[in-house]
Formats: structure tokens, sequence, C-alpha cells
């Protein structure tokens, strides 16, 4: 079973300047696809096609749950998600931490130090948001560092990985 | 054997080249234990607290040689707390009483106060080698104890380690006598570094044939030492940014080309495209690379350098090499032995970042292949099974798919069936790093082929304890397991207690081992620490009354003779 989080978005018209980033390509009059929102990620030579609408539930499969929304325009966007979510994840990628250090680039470090008392200070280049995160029927909670997530979904792409065995849905 | 002389199996036992060999000679008779004890000039404690210091130094109190491993591998990426452990001091002060004759001490993952650097440099008269790899806990004031007091120093290698700077004074605390130097790194200090001590020391130090400088160090001076010691073999350069217009990089590249014993380099912080072709003119000889720290060198400056290192045995790099990259190492390097792909800022490198593609056509050019270290965006079981073919030599072979549990992208399957043929074919392979989409049947070929194996890491893999299972029954020879976030719990753990008794360690965190298994298992196996590491947290009542349902967050499991240590922190609790 998976685990469904519910994103209720508003309506097309009721879009208009709203933006995650400066939204210089803002299409005022239809949503806004995934590229646009994570423009800064994907170069305009990009082949992927426009969207028109968000879709209200991602969901980000183990390989065997149904493919109903696994559609091809979704990959790109859902794989950044998939690895933006999972660089927040402590200690992943496993690469040890003189390389995490050198190997940011102008964004600032993205990689996760871990959050709390034993991370090492020096070299980050943003605030770590840790947050701990506990579900229902499960004692140990896991450190979900929340600067490192540009959105809702690639959030629930980490939660989905710390808390695999989720047996019944969430509405937000 | 007892119509030998006691000096003529000694005499025997010298050409035991493993410390396994002469482990198993020990143990035929008290005579043999005897003679191997006294002659014993190396030993290597694989953990730090597996057995007491006094103990191994009163065994062997002719010891010339020590290596001491301390935290778990997975300390690496941050997964065990830094006060976990693993301290240097004990067994310096146990060898400082036992061993005077010590020269040479190896410590990987320690805590190494100045305190510790400071009795050491002091103990031990014929002190040659410090090698330090992925240490923390001391200054430059403890290598300035150790530059200062150790009279023959050999060699000082501190590689990844975590050093407070307090100043660059510690290099020139060598004596002007000191002109021993084999080998020096300190690659990855982060302060000032006084150049005009260091040219000294290198000029007087005629067998220096490893230097590897910090970022610290300028291409000036770079320049001035290479002009000193032509007969270096392995070189790690500073901050590698020059001019290529102006008269240093012309000079420097002079140097370059003076240095024909150069088979090594590394270092190249800062570098910029422009500079390489600096290093262009002894490419040819070089056989080790190691570009991992420069990532603004992208695919096509590269391509340029790699074109010409034709005898490469070694290289690492970062994924902006991308797959056209390494087609080209494929094609030039066929010498290749061991190969790590880095992952560089994804930001920037998404599109060149490396794929299965890049992979298989190393395996296809390179057959001499037997090491990797790989992090990919993508693996497809049929390139794994290509791989598999292609180079059947792998003794080492770790893969990291950046996305977890990420599937075959063309199939959509889980990558079963491509580890299964790395395992099958590969039967020297002694190290496995699995990642992607991986269900139980991966470790049941682990399990069925895997003979040789003695290193196994998981993460986000398997269905069920049955997966665990597999591996603990069917690899003979696992020393090490390491396991995160995988469906493994109390089941599997408590199979087969004895054969944690066989193996170094076991690790396994955000898996589904609870508290009462731990306890189960400690009270079944006494010669194991079984320690359970929860990291207080005010919000948490739940760990005020822990319940042996709860499933632990980290869990460490080692055979020892020392019984439970006594520098636990509080969050470690040996059960």
């Amino acid at each position: 079973m998976e685990l469904e989080l519910g994103l209720a978005l508003p309506n097309n018209h009721l879009m208009k300047g709203f933006d995650l980033n400066d939204g210089s390509t803002t299409n005022s009059y239809r949503k806004r696809g995934f590229e646009e929102a994570f423009e800064k990620v994907i170069p305009f030579s990009s082949p992927l096609p426009r969207k028109t609408t968000l879709p209200l539930f991602v969901h980000k499969n183990g390989g065997d749950g149904d493919d109903e929304n696994d559609s091809p325009q979704l990959k790109n966007p859902d794989e950044l998600n998939s690895i933006n979510g999972s660089r927040a994840l402590v200690g992943w990628p496993p690469v040890k931490h003189p390389r995490r250090r050198s190997a940011g680039g102008g964004e600032g470090e993205r990689w996760s130090e871990d959050c709390g008392s034993n991370g090492d200070a020096s070299g980050r280049g943003r605030r770590a948001k840790c947050v701990k995160v506990k579900m229902e029927g499960v004692a140990i909670g896991r450190k979900v560092d929340l600067s490192l997530h540009d959105s809702y979904e690639e959030l629930f792409h980490t939660l989905n990985l710390m808390f695999p065995t989720m047996q019944h849905g969430i509405t937000s | 054997m007892t119509y030998f002389p006691e000096e003529v199996v000694e005499h025997i036992f010298d050409f035991l080249a493993t410390h396994r060999d002469r482990n198993t000679v020990s143990t035929v008779c008290k005579t043999w234990y005897r003679v191997e004890r006294l002659s014993r000039r190396s030993v290597f404690v694989g953990n730090c607290y597996a057995v007491h210091p006094e103990r191994v130094v009163a065994r062997f109190p002719g010891l010339r040689s020590l290596t001491v491993k301390g935290k778990p591998h997975f300390a690496d990426f941050n997964l065990v707390p830094h006060d976990w452990g693993g301290f240097a001091l004990p067994w310096i002060e146990a060898a400082a009483r036992g061993c005077p004759g010590l020269e040479e001490l190896r410590m990987k993952r320690m805590v190494v106060s100045d305190e510790s650097l400071e009795l050491l440099a002091r103990s031990f008269p014929n002190f040659k080698v410090l090698v330090l790899i992925s240490c923390e806990g001391f200054s430059t004031d403890g290598l300035a104890a150790i530059a200062t007091y150790c009279r023959v120093l050999r060699e000082l290698d501190l590689q990844e380690n975590e050093v407070e700077d307090r100043g660059p004074q510690w290099l020139s605390c060598f004596p002007d006598s000191c002109t021993s130097l084999v080998s020096l790194n300190f690659a990855c200090l982060k302060g000032e570094v006084n150049a005009g001590s260091l040219e000294r020391l290198v000029a007087r130090c005629p067998n220096l044939r490893t230097l590897r400088l910090s970022r610290a160090v300028s291409v000036d001076t770079l320049s001035k030492i290479l002009a000193r010691a032509p007969h270096l073999v392995d070189l790690g350069t500073g901050s590698f940014t020059i001019d290529h217009r102006a008269e240093a990089y012309h000079k420097v590249m002079g140097n370059f080309i003076k240095c024909k014993s150069l088979r090594s380099l590394s270092g190249f912080w800062d570098a910029a495209p422009h500079c390489l072709p600096a290093v262009y003119p002894i490419c040819g000889n070089l056989t080790g690379l190691n570009l991992s720290y420069a990532p603004a060198i992208q695919c096509a400056d590269l391509i340029k350098l790699i074109r010409q290192c034709s005898k490469l045995q070694r290289l690492w790099i970062l994924d902006c090499i991308g797959d056209k990259g390494l087609a080209v190492v494929a094609n030039t390097c066929k010498e290749l032995q061991e190969l790590r792909v880095f992952p560089s800022d994804f930001y920037g490198g998404g599109i060149a970042a490396v794929t299965e593609e890049g992979l298989v056509a190393v395996s296809s050019g390179c057959p001499k292949l037997n090491s990797l270290l790989y992090f990919c965006n993508q693996m497809t079981n049929a390139a794994l099974i290509t791989v598999a073919k292609n180079c059947p030599h792998f003794t080492r072979f770790r893969l990291c798919i950046l996305d977890p549990k990420k599937p075959d992208p063309v199939t959509n399957q889980p990558l079963d069936e491509g580890f299964g043929a790395i395992v099958q074919s590969c039967k020297d392979l002694r190290r496995l790093s699995l990642s992607g989409l991986l269900t139980d049947r991966v470790f049941l070929y682990i399990g069925m082929y895997a003979e040789r194996l003695e290193m196994l890491s998981i993460a986000f893999a398997g269905d069920s304890d049955k997966g665990m299972v597999y591996v603990l029954n069917g690899c003979k020879n696992l020393r090490k397991l390491e396991i995160r976030d995988s469906p493994f719990g109390d089941a599997a753990l408590l199979e087969d207690v004895g054969k944690y008794e066989t193996m170094r360690s076991l690790w396994m965190s955000s898996c589904d081992v609870t508290l009462g298994g731990c306890k189960a298992l400690a009270a079944k196996m006494p010669g194991l620490n079984v320690e359970v590491i929860n990291e207080m947290d005010e919000s948490d009542e739940m760990e005020e009354n822990p319940c042996d349902l709860d499933k632990v967050e980290k869990m460490y499991v080692y055979r020892t003779v020392a019984g439970p240590r006594n520098d636990a922190p509080d969050f470690v609790w040996t059960l």
C-alpha cells in the first residue's frame, strides 16, 4: 500500500502571481508545470513538453505499485524530486565529509549534514532546518532537513524512504 | 617440529606474509605460540574494541608496527555520533609502556588527541611512520610535537582527517637535522602553510618520494618545490590556479618536465581548465591520477588530459566526465585497474553525470579493471550483466545509484539480476556495495555465489528477513556487514547468532531490529558486544522507558575478548 498525501491546489485562475521562483517565464494564464517550477535546474534546451496541470498526487512507487500516475512527462521532475529528496537523507549519498565540502557548487552546499549536535558546521552555505518526524505506530523518529526540500513532493519522497512500511493513508 | 630449534622455526615464520597465517601458526602448540609472539613485528587490530591494548602489547613485546581501526565504516557518512569512541590514547599509552621499539603506527577512524600525539612523539626513539586516515581530535600542535621529537621520521601521512588549525608553525618544527623524510602528506590541512619552511624541508630531504600539499600551497611554491625535488614519485599539488599567460605558468611546466619519476598526481584544488596543460608533459608516465577535487574542470578538458595518460592504472574522477569521457578512458587507459567516479554537485552536473553506458564502455575497454567505486544516476540489469562478462576480475565493486530504490529505468525491474551476474562472474569479489531497487532475490544470489566476499554494504534493499539470512548463511568469508534502511528484523538477526563470532562486525541502522532482539542476541552470545546507539532527544518521552518492542535506531555488534567497553558515552548501551 502506498502512502497517499493529498495535495490540494487552487484552481487555474487563482495561480496567477503564485510563484516559487522569480517567475520571469511564468505564463500567467495557465498553471506552471514542473519545468517552470524547477527552472533553475532544467536547462532551456530540455525537450520536456509543456504541462498544463500539476498532478494532485505524486506516487513514488517502489516498482510494484500501480503506474497510473507515472506518465512520461512526470519522469524528469519525479527524478529530480527523488534525487533532491534523497540528498536530505543523513549519510546519503555515501560520500566522505571532505568530498562533500569541496563538491558543492555555486548554489551552496546541498548535502545533508547530520542535523543537530553531531553536524560539522564548517563549509555549510545554508542553515539546516531539521525537524524530527514521528509516524504513528513507529517508535523511532527520523530527522529531516527541511531546507533541502524545494517542494512537498520532495519531502514526501524523503519521508517515503524513511518510513517504508506505511500501511495507511494520510490526508492533509 | 620439536626437532627444530626455535631459531629455525622463527626463521620459517619470517616467510609467512599475512597476519592471518601468523595468527594461525600461533595456535598450533605452545612452543609455536611463544616463538611467534616474540618474533612478531607487525600487528593489525581491525576493531580497537575487540581486544585490550595492554593485552596486545603484553603478547607482542617486539612489536614494531601497529595498525588499529576504530569507528565503523558508516561513520564516514555521519551515521555514527561524533563521540561514539575509538580513542587512540589507550593504545599509545600501552605501547609506550610495553613496546618501546615501536616504529610504525597506522590508525583509521580513531579519535587522536594532541596529548596522544605528544606522547607518541616522545615515547619511541625509533619512530618512523605515522599514518592517520579519517581521524579527528587533533590539531597542528600535535603535528608540531611529531615534527619536533621524531628524529628519524620517514613518513607522515595524513589522509582525510579533521585537523584543527592552530597555525603554520608545525612545519617549521622539523629540525634542520631532519633529512629522513620519504613521504609527507598534509593535503587535508586547512590552514596557512609556511612556504619557506616547506621549501627548506623538501630541499634537505633527498629521499622524499611522496609529497601531497594542502590547498594553501600556491603554484609558485609548488614550482620551487618541483625544482628542488625532481625525484618525486607521488605529488599532490596544492591550489592549482595560475594565469597561463604568466611566466609562473611556464616555469611550473618546465619544472614538471624535469620530474621524470612522477607516477601519481592528485590535488588540483581550484584548478581551472587552462592550467592543466602544465602537466601534459608528464601524463604519459602517470599510473595514478586523482582529479576528484577539481569540479571546475569539465568533460572536454578532462578528455584532453586523459587522452595523454595511456599508462593509467588508477583514476579518481568526478562524474562531470560523463559517459562520453568514460568512453575516452576506455579507449586510452588499457592498463586501468581502479576507477572511482564521484558525484559532483547536482545542479551543475545533472546532464553530464554518468550512467550505465559509461561503466559498460570502461568494462569493455579496460579488461584489467578490478576495483570500482561508481556514483551514477541510473543502472540497468543489462549493463551489469555485460560488465560482469567483460570484467570477471573485480575484487571491489561498489555501485551507488544516487536515487535510493531506483529500478532499472528500461525494464522497471529491480537490479537483482544485474548484481547477481556480478557475484556469479567475479569469483574473487571481496567487497560489494549495493544500491538501486533490490529484492530478497539479490541476497539469494550473493549467498549462493559470493564465496570470497568479506565486506557487504546494503542500503534501502530487500523485502524481508530472508534477504539477510541468505547472506549470513551463504557468505562463508564475510567479515563486515553493514546495513541501513532495510526491512531486516529480529528473526534475521537471531537466525544464526554464532555467525557473528566469525565476523569482525555487524552494523544495522534504521532497520526493523528491536531492543528485545538485541537483548536476546547479547544474552546468547557473551563473546559479542551488542551496542545500541540511541541519540537522546529532549522531546522523546519514549526513550526514557525503552520497551523491548521498540525498534533500535542504530545497532553495532562486534566480537571481542575485551568485554563491554568502559569508555562508551551515555547514548551507547552495551547490552
